[in-house]
């Protein structure tokens, strides 16, 4: 182990030897790149390029074809460019190389440099000459007549000059210097001359240039560029071959290193494949081990992971292959549903493990195993032990059958010897076992038995049959007793017998109640009550024929089967809970349940359940005993029916309505959920009941109940409250829409006609409602609530619905209070009655008045008639209050005429008093007390009069009308403007209502009024204005022919002074 | 005998003038990076690049004139008077050096003369990248070219960029370069002539009509002598730089692509009027004198050289 240990380090310290080595060659080889030394050779020859360039330019300055320089400046940029690239010391392309190819870099740098400054000197000294050669002609030309011509010619001297600085001919030059000696001579012998002074001065400054020229020359020609250029390169080349050579022989090295390498590698590979191979065959041994194994076997590493597993294993487990098991230790414990380890722990001496007992899914016992390794796994082994413990089980049974069975058993040996006797035998004879042992079962004898009998025992035994039979015998205390026996041969495995067994039962006891028995079965099969017996498993084991009779099931049909063929299926779980949880208590239940014969009636019973326990307090039966009550029941439904129910339409009375509004509430207020009461009350039932007889109104509530029954759920309760009012209780509904979707279905309905006994009956319903717990928590308050949203809906108008709402509430509340103030009023005479002007604009005159109720209260102020007279209606004070102003008016105006005519009176009458009794003969006594004329008078009534479709209305309008009252309709538009039906009615005055006067100067277009004056006088009507307060109201009034108007434009309702003062001063005006 | 020297000169002189002018047109340069030169030139007028955040380049490169002071001598941080007339920036990029001595080879390494130079900018690398860096968006300007961000060499690489971009085109002269005959007078093509007769355009040639050589002041009438003021430092020229005899007095020929816009001339800003420095040059540069009209046809030829840029209307 050790050795192998060391022998891998080695190898690893070797491998990475390898490696560094290999990499070293490597990275050396990496510094040679073929680009860098294109890159070189390229500035090498950019540094021959540019040096020629500057060449060049010298070359073209020393001629003079260079007229401008600007192709200097690039070329400088590049110089100092390329320069920078062989000097830098830092720089990638010649740093530090080699000490040669840096000094001769250096140097060609310092040549460039050098050049360029002879360049710039060549340039300044080049314009010098050529400017004193631009120069010289003109002092030539100067010279002409110059005295000095005679010596030479000027101009031959600067021709030499100019021979000589372009063409540098050496006869120029010492033609040129012959003849400056001439000049030079002439200028010191005239010192005065300065024209030829200055000749002298510009050849002189010319001729020093030049040769300045000429020296920067040689300077620039003797700088080696050339050849120092030529150094560097072969110093570069030099270098670089060197480095090539050097380069493959790493590359070489590099070759071996690799192979090296490879071949280490390859020897590794080997090495490993061989290991591999050798643990592969170990495993594979192992495995294949394990698989043989007759136990289960699994081995988890320290990590908790499973390594490795037999078949056998999965197979103790239940599964199908290695995939189900799970993958750790951790995972396997927590699988539940596999196994069921028994808590205690075994300590095994003989392994010194601890163990334990696990039984599997599949029902197998196993052995459980586990113990630590090593390297800190754990090896977990399970030996079925299923088999052994079945065998344990098996004989501890048939001990302890033996031992505790309920018969004595006794054991012989072939001579018939007491071998072994059961507890049972000692408690039956009195005899201890130690006193038979060893002795002849004939101890027992009582002496009754015959001898005979015993012999034909031993035969059949001997012969090896069982035999069975009854004994008389003899108690240790003497007393005698029955028992049947069934004694039968023991064999050994080879067939001979060996034992005797006798198995023996007391029956002294079953042979004394079998009388009784008889007696009792007698009694259940003769009894009126219905009896039934199950076992404990509640399977029916008896029935008698009274319970046929009642349950309509013969005992073949139920036997075996279960009481609950006879559920109704009306009783819920609670109540069976409740019963069992009393029998198994009490021992006996007793209630009235519904049950469902054979033919499926369900019907009541009463029925006693008892429990019989045997000895042992264990539940042996039930006895269940029915009683059929049928009969019973139908007397207390009809009771119960007639306490809560109508009797004519069948619906819950108000009784029963309160109790489950009651009960309704407080469900509601548990569960939070809303409810609703609709308040229904038929239109004109009192009339059909008038009308057609109680029978037909009878009948109409019937119908009416079963359209309601229609309309809502089966938890909802709709009861007949009383007369022609019906209440919906609705239970549990989402909101108020819900509530207002069922009061326009009930509506809708209801308004369609009734057909009894041939005749179509018209009602309508109005409905009120009232919502829970919104309006109120509390059963009647939510009754009253909805019957004052009922009247409301009837208020306004026939078929509508209304909720409840809380100005309602207050409403009621001032009405209440104006109708008492109004009673006292009316008696104490305190309504005063005033009167407004009708005038008649096309004959400029008064036409008369109307009388209108006015009540001052000394709390209350005026109030208006708007306020009261609704009270005054809904009270029925309008009759008392109605023939009052009627009265008193026709007093009141009884005398007063305008200019010659009598005035009018129009008097209210509201369409109550029509059913409170006014009428013509009333009306007649009136005019009679008072002696007002019928002619002068008519009678204002509401539209809705006209809409009562009744042949007595009419009748009533008539009997007016026949005494020459004229009638008129009040506020004519604002409810059914429809002037048809007016035609069927003796109307003789329209008045229409002020507000479509006030809207006829703002929507002159649109306004109804001409339509109305011409229908009206199509029809002969009058119509009068109401309500005219301004005079462009008047003016368009009498543009549309309207004749007769009323309002405060003329005058606001007066007194009877008032009045009379105001017909004065209009007769004035 | 005359007429053999008149034939002589035209073969030497004239041979290249009929194939080609020894002025060519000033084109603009190409390439430039327009962040670089939005940012150069506002560095260029940026006064943190002064010791006392007096000064900027623009103070004594004024663009909206000709891009040069209008005073003899420049004064820098402190009022402190300068050595030499401050060159214009116009059409520097063409200078083959950069000052009057020609000390920097490239406009780069011309920003850090003035702002050193006591007398100018009077400040250092450090204090300046320094000031610029506490400005976030300067920063950022920065950032966004320059992967290093605020840096002298960077600083120096923006101002250098919009300082190329600085070229005035399409002077009348360069029209008629380019084949537009009708561009210029008779008189100014006289002067042209003249120019080229006597001899300027020997110093004065290229695109920039200078910039491109050195000459002495003063090449055969002493000028210093004459100048009737001190020898200073700054007259030696190229001699500081060198240090050689033979470069004592020389300094880098000036361009006169805007001398016609110029107030003061030479570089010591001497001269007030452009006649005068053209006598003064024929006097010390050529040894001759010049008569007034030949001095005034070669003025009138000089004001056609000078080109535009939008920066000069800038502002």
């Amino acid at each position: 182990m050790s050795f192998r240990f060391s022998r891998s380090v080695y190898l690893q310290i070797f491998l990475t030897i390898a490696l560094v080595v290999v990499l070293v060659f490597f990275l050396k080889l990496n510094t040679l790149s073929t680009e860098q030394h294109t890159k070189r050779v390229d500035i090498l020859l950019k540094l021959n390029e540019v040096d020629a360039q500057l060449d060049q330019i010298a070359l073209q300055l020393l001629t003079s074809s260079l007229v401008q320089y600007d192709v200097l400046v690039p070329l400088y940029e590049e110089i100092d460019q390329t320069t920078r690239n062989i000097t830098d010391k830092n720089g990638a392309n010649f740093g530090a190389l080699t000490a040669e190819i840096d000094k001769a870099a250096s140097e060609i740098h310092m040549q460039l440099i050098q050049k360029q400054e002879l360049l710039e000197q060549m340039k300044t000294n080049a314009a010098l000459v050529r400017n004193s050669l631009l120069y010289l002609p003109t002092l030539s030309n100067q010279l002409n007549d110059h005295p000095f011509r005679h010596v030479i010619e000027p101009h031959d001297l600067v021709l030499d000059m100019i021979g000589f600085n372009h063409l540098g001919s050496r006869s120029s030059r010492d033609s040129l210097l012959e003849k400056l000696l001439l000049v030079d001579r002439w200028v010191k012998n005239h010192p005065q001359d300065q024209l030829l002074k200055n000749f002298q001065k510009h050849i002189q400054f010319n001729l020093a240039v030049l040769q300045r020229l000429e020296q920067t020359q040689q300077i620039y020609l003797s700088i080696p560029s050339d050849s120092t250029l030529e150094e560097l390169r072969t110093n570069y080349f030099n270098y670089y071959s060197t480095e090539v050579k050097a380069s493959k022989r790493l590359s070489s090295n590099l070759l071996i290193a690799c192979v090296f390498l490879g071949l280490f590698i390859i020897y590794i590979l080997h090495r490993l494949e061989m290991s591999r191979r050798d643990v592969q065959k170990a495993s594979d041994l192992l495995h294949d081990a394990i698989e043989r194994l007759s136990e289960g076997f699994a081995l988890y590493a320290s990590d908790g992971k499973l390594r490795l597993v037999n078949s056998r294993w999965l197979e103790l487990y239940g599964m199908s292959s290695q995939d189900e098991m799970p993958p750790t230790l951790g995972e396997f414990n927590s699988l539940e549903f596999g196994k069921v380890t028994t808590d205690d722990l075994e300590y095994d001496e003989a392994t010194g493990l601890h163990q334990r007992l696990q039984k599997t899914i599949t029902n197998r016992w196993l052995q459980v195993s586990d113990a630590p390794t090593s390297d800190g796994g754990i090896v977990c082994v399970r030996v079925d032990v299923t088999d052994f413990k079945k065998a344990e089980h098996q004989l501890r049974l048939l001990g302890r059958a033996v031992e505790q069975s309920p018969t004595s058993i006794v054991i012989t040996d072939v001579d018939g010897q007491i071998e072994y006797v059961n507890p049972k035998f000692e408690q039956v004879t009195g005899y201890a076992e130690t006193e038979v042992i060893g002795k002849n079962p004939r101890i027992l004898k009582s002496g009754y038995t015959c001898h005979s009998d015993y012999e034909s025992l031993w035969d059949q035994l001997m012969s090896g049959e069982e035999w069975r039979g009854t004994f008389y015998n003899q108690k240790k205390d003497g007393s005698y007793y029955w028992e049947s026996a069934s004694i039968s041969p023991i064999r050994d495995k080879l067939g001979s017998i060996t034992n005797f067994i006798a198995v023996k039962e007391d029956i002294t006891q079953q042979k004394l109640s079998h009388d009784e028995l008889q007696a009792a079965a007698a009694v259940f099969e003769a009894t009126q009550e219905g009896i039934m017996t199950t076992d404990p498993e509640l399977k029916i084991t008896a029935v008698n024929s009274a319970f046929t009779t009642i349950t309509g099931y013969s005992e073949e049909d139920v036997l075996g089967k279960s009481p609950a063929i006879l559920s109704s299926g009306k009783h819920d779980r609670q109540f069976y809970v409740e019963m069992w949880k009393i029998l198994q208590k009490e021992g006996r239940w007793s209630s009235e349940v519904w049950n469902k014969r054979k033919n499926g009636e369900i019907y009541p019973q009463w029925l006693s359940i008892s429990v019989i326990y045997d000895d042992e307090e264990n539940v042996s039966q039930y006895v269940a005993v029915i009683t059929d009550m049928t009969e019973r029941k139908k007397h207390e439904e009809q009771i119960h029916n007639q306490a809560y129910y109508d009797s004519l339409t069948e619906l819950p009375n108000r009784v029963l309505l309160m109790d489950r509004i009651v009960h309704d509430l407080k469900l509601a207020d548990r569960n939070n959920y809303l409810s609703s009461l609709l308040f229904i009350d038929l239109d004109r039932f009192k009339r059909v009941n008038d009308t057609m007889g109680h029978e037909v109104g009878d009948k109409l509530l019937i119908q009416v109940a079963d359209r309601l029954r229609c309309l809502v759920r089966s938890t909802d309760t709709i009861s007949r409250f009383g007369g022609d009012e019906f209440v919906i209780l609705l239970s549990n509904i989402s909101g108020e829409n819900h509530a207002a979707l069922v009061a326009e279905k009930i509506i809708k309905s209801l308004k369609e006609p009734f057909n009894i006994e041939g005749f179509e009956i018209f009602t309508g319903a109005s409905v009120g409602i009232s919502m829970s717990p919104a309006d109120s928590g509390e059963a009647l308050e939510l009754l009253r609530l909805a019957d004052m949203a009922m009247y409301k809906a009837k208020e306004s108008g026939r078929n509508q619905y209304h909720f409840f709402t809380q100005s309602m509430q207050e409403k009621v509340h001032r009405r209440v209070y104006l109708e008492q103030k109004l009673r006292i009023a009316i008696d104490q005479q305190e309504i005063q009655t005033f009167y407004q002007p009708i005038v008649c604009t096309q004959m400029g005159k008064v036409y008369g008045v109307e009388a209108l109720a006015r009540w001052f209260d000394a709390e209350e102020g005026n109030v208006s008639p708007a306020e009261f007279i609704p009270v005054a209606e809904e009270s029925g004070l309008i009759a008392q209050l109605g023939e009052m102003v009627l009265e008193k008016s026709c007093l009141d105006i009884k005398n007063l005429e305008f200019n010659g005519s009598p005035l009018h009176l129009s008097v209210n009458v509201s369409s109550r008093q029509y059913d409170l009794g006014f009428s013509a003969e009333k009306l007649r006594a009136i005019l009679e007390r008072t002696g007002f004329e019928a002619t002068r008078l008519s009678l204002e009534l509401t539209e809705s009069i006209l809409l009562e479709d009744d042949k007595n209305i009419l009748k009533w309008l008539h009997d007016f009308t026949d005494m020459g009252v004229r009638l008129s309709i009040d506020d004519f538009g604002t409810g059914y403007s429809s002037l048809s039906y007016l035609k069927r009615f003796p109307i003789s005055i329209l008045k229409i209502d002020q507000a479509f006067i006030a809207d006829l100067i703002q929507n002159k277009e649109s306004s109804l009024i001409p339509t109305i004056v011409s229908m009206a006088d199509s029809m002969g009507m009058d119509v009068i204005a109401e309500g005219v307060e301004v005079e462009s109201q008047l003016k368009a009034l009498s543009d549309l022919q309207c004749t007769y108007v009323q309002g405060f434009y003329y005058s606001k309702p007066l007194s009877k002074q008032e009045l009379h003062s105001w017909l004065s001063k209009a007769l004035c005006s | 005998m005359r007429s053999i020297l008149t034939l002589i000169y035209l073969l030497l002189f004239s041979t290249h003038g009929f194939a080609q002018e020894p002025i060519t047109p000033l084109v603009k340069i190409t390439g430039l990076n327009p962040a670089k030169i939005a940012l150069g030139s506002s560095l260029f007028r940026d006064v943190r690049l002064s010791k006392d955040n007096s000064k900027s380049c623009f103070s004594c490169h004024d663009l909206t004139d000709n891009g040069a002071d209008s005073e003899p001598v420049s004064r820098g941080v402190n009022n402190l008077l300068g050595s030499v007339k401050s060159p214009t920036v116009y059409n520097s990029g063409y200078n083959f050096v950069q000052f009057w001595d020609g000390r920097s080879r490239t406009l780069e390494s011309q920003v850090s003369g003035p702002i050193h130079n006591p007398v100018e900018l009077g400040t250092n690398w450090i204090e300046v990248v320094q000031k610029l860096s506490s400005d976030p968006v300067k920063e950022k300007r920065f950032d966004d070219i320059y992967p290093d961000g605020i840096t002298a060499a960077n600083i120096a690489d923006a101002i250098a960029t919009f300082e190329r971009s600085l070229v005035t085109t399409s002077s009348r002269f360069d029209q008629w370069l380019t084949g537009d005959k009708n561009a210029l007078t008779e008189r100014e093509l006289e002067g042209y002539r003249l120019f080229k007769g006597y001899g300027c355009i020997s110093c004065h040639q290229g695109k920039n009509v200078g910039g491109n050589m050195y000459a002495r002041m003063g090449n055969i009438r002493d000028y210093f002598a004459e100048r009737e003021k001190p020898v200073t430092k700054a007259d030696l020229g190229r001699f500081n730089v060198t240090g050689r005899e033979s470069d004592r007095h020389l300094f880098k020929v000036p361009s006169l692509r805007l001398a016609s816009l110029q107030k003061y001339f030479f570089h010591d800003g001497s001269e007030s009027s452009l006649q005068g420095a053209i006598k003064v040059m024929a006097r010390y540069q050529l040894g001759r004198e010049i008569s007034s009209d030949d001095a005034e046809l070669i003025e009138a030829f000089i004001r056609s050289l000078a080109g535009a840029h939008p920066e000069m209307v800038a502002e």
